[in-house]
């Protein structure tokens, strides 16, 4: 199956990006389609042309809260879900390739548990009356949480060491370990709150509005640019720094870039719909059977293939499974055996 | 060419290279050899701009090697590092390519120039045979010839090797001594490499460098330097030097000295003092 796909594709990286770029806009007309109320594939096509001025699509036909539907409650979910998949996909390959590790993903450096700290401490002082502050605090315990981490890899005189591959898994396991300590002491203080609290850590892109949206195809878009920029020092760096650094990378700097890069789009998709696992690590993973491990084609169709498939779990929950189960929950339930069959086939890479 | 200037060098307070200064000439073939954790790989780490000095500084050309970009160095100096390790399943030719990376602009394709040199190194150093497989499917000793033709691909005026024949069996060992040390000669290109092998060292080498407690033990011309007395200095272990015609150079031997007392030596020696009384 790969073999296949390796032969239609490795020639012709570009197909294979409008290809995905294509299927993505269809799944999100058809999932805008789905839910409780159904929707036809073409009315939702009229709806969002007929949002741009000047142009008048005829609707009258429609139940006039269509529109509504769709613009309000519909699209603002799969566009951030959409947004998410892809900045999720998007960290994962560059943790894979700073931390020189193939089975990294995006919470490696515990900028995961960062968030939900922050989050479960704005949910416990109960600042989520103003529900706005919840992301507030989990972005800024992210941030904080990176920090930290970089600050404790950075120990040492001797200026190889810092900033290694090992030294940031080492910092980020041993920071992510007190947190997550501190998650549960939460919990545990938090009484009837403890609900709001766990659900929040378990992931759903319900009730999104348009300012997610914005807020994360801002740093969506950030971080492709300058993945894209570091590209190929990506590749040079994921083969070790003494390598990168005699083929001509500055290595301490680019890494530097990159971390923060990965860490604010980890840091982002967190704080706009929890911790959403598997998708990080998965399909960077995947996507380098068909792409190869070079970034420069890596970068693009896994964030790609990221959006598509977190669209899909997402809209598996919304609008076909009878009741809504957390997307965190889906994403590890599906993704937890996939990766166990390709560990199992030995291929991992 | 690139001039060491008394350098030191410290891991948190345990020195390794102390005060050490060296002038490497351009077109020689110099040979770093020492025991183990004696600084050979810190040295080279130095030289390359990787690691900072403490004190003293690496002079290349007319510049101190730090105030230089990563990029401007690595148009001068290539490496062959002892860590020849690849997590990610690039294929030998992407790998050999990467060796042009400071020559092709950050968005840019590599030129038909760039193109030309990768298939040049690679059918020289016999990686053109598996080209299009994946470095991770390689065994260590074809990794690594594919990490040397990296190196050999960034064609630059130095080029240090780490160790860089540890897995290799002897005939591919023997075809990129070769290579280099043709560039050397016809090329004016300076090899600088650190070595287990004293023997094979000295067949390539022009200059062998002795290394002892992170400074120089002994230095100069191989003919001059390979010597019983200097090994024993070094390596603590004893020794015959010798003219080798087949190798056209002075070859070290050694023997097993797990029971020194029933050695030939000393049975002949107690065999001359008997018939001497």
């Amino acid at each position: 199956m790969t073999g296949i796909l390796n032969v239609i594709f490795a020639r012709n990286r570009t197909s294979l990006v409008v290809l995905l770029f294509f299927l993505l806009a269809v799944l999100i007309l058809l999932s805008a389609s789905m839910g409780y109320i159904e929707i036809g594939f073409f009315d939702i096509f009229k709806i969002i042309v007929s949002q741009f001025p000047g142009i008048s699509v005829g609707l009258d036909y429609m139940n006039e809260t269509w529109p509504a539907i769709v613009m309000d409650v519909r699209l603002p979910r799969i566009l951030t879900c959409t947004a998410v998949g892809a900045a999720l996909s998007l960290s994962g390959v560059v943790f894979q390739g700073i931390l020189l590790n193939p089975l990294a993903d995006p919470y490696t450096l515990g900028v995961s548990a960062g968030a939900a700290f922050g989050a479960c401490t704005a949910i416990l002082l109960n600042l989520g009356a103003a529900f706005v502050s919840v992301p507030l605090f989990a972005f800024a315990g992210a941030c904080l949480t990176l920090l930290f981490v970089i600050f404790l890899s950075c120990t040492g005189n001797n200026s190889t060491a810092s900033l290694s591959s090992n030294n940031l898994i080492l910092s980020g396991i041993i920071v992510a370990a007190i947190l997550s300590a501190g998650i549960s002491f939460l919990k545990y203080t938090a009484d009837e709150q403890v609900a709001i609290i766990i659900f929040w850590l378990m992931g759903s892109f319900a009730s999104k509005t348009w300012m997610d949206v914005m807020v994360t195809a801002l740093f969506l878009v950030v971080g492709l640019i300058v993945s894209l920029v570091f590209a190929r020092d990506l590749n040079l760096i994921s083969l070790g720094e003494r390598s990168a650094s005699s083929l001509g990378v500055d290595t301490k700097k680019v890494t530097l870039i990159l971390l923060i890069t990965g860490s604010m789009l980890a840091a982002v998709s967190v704080s706009v719909s929890g911790i959403i696992g598997f998708v990080g690590l998965l399909v960077p993973h995947m996507v380098r059977f068909i792409t190869g491990p070079d970034n420069r084609a890596l970068i693009p169709v896994a964030m790609l293939t990221g959006a598509l498939l977190l669209l899909g779990a997402d809209t598996i929950t919304r609008a076909i499974l009878p009741h809504e189960i957390p997307i965190g929950i889906l994403t590890a339930l599906i993704g937890g055996p996939v990766f166990c069959w390709i560990f199992k086939r030995g291929s991992i890479r | 060419m690139i001039v060491v200037k008394e350098i030191s060098f410290a891991y948190g307070f345990s020195p390794v290279i102390e005060n050490l200064s060296f002038e490497f000439e351009a077109g020689r073939f110099y040979s770093i050899l020492g025991p183990n954790g004696c600084g050979k790989t810190t040295l080279l780490d130095l030289l390359i701009g990787h690691l900072k000095p403490q004190s003293g500084k690496v002079v290349l050309g007319n510049n101190n090697i730090l105030s230089m970009s990563k990029r401007d160095i690595a148009k001068q100096i290539s490496l062959v590092s002892q860590n020849y390790n690849i997590n990610f399943p690039f294929t030998v030719k992407e790998v050999v390519m990467m060796g042009r990376h400071p020559y092709i602009g950050r968005f840019a394709q590599p030129s038909s120039e760039d193109v030309e040199i990768v298939n040049r190194v690679m059918e020289r150093t016999g990686t053109d045979r598996f080209a299009e497989r994946k470095v991770t499917d390689l065994s260590g000793g074809e990794r690594q010839r594919c990490v040397f033709a990296r190196a050999l691909s960034q064609d630059t005026p130095l080029l240090c090797l780490d160790e860089a024949f540890a897995n290799m069996d002897i005939s591919h060992t023997i075809r990129l001594l070769d290579l280099v040390k043709k560039e050397v000669r016809e090329r004016n290109r300076t090899v600088i490499s650190v070595f287990h092998d004293i023997n094979i060292a000295a067949i390539w080498s022009d200059l062998l460098i002795f290394m002892k407690d992170g400074k120089v033990a002994a230095s100069g011309e191989t003919e001059d330097i390979m010597c019983s007395s200097i090994i024993e200095d070094v390596f603590h272990v004893k020794s015959e030097v010798m003219y080798n015609s087949y190798s056209g150079t002075k070859q070290a031997h050694f023997r097993a000295t797990y029971n020194d007392s029933s050695s030939i030596e000393s049975k002949i020696r107690k065999r001359t003092s008997r018939q001497e009384s």
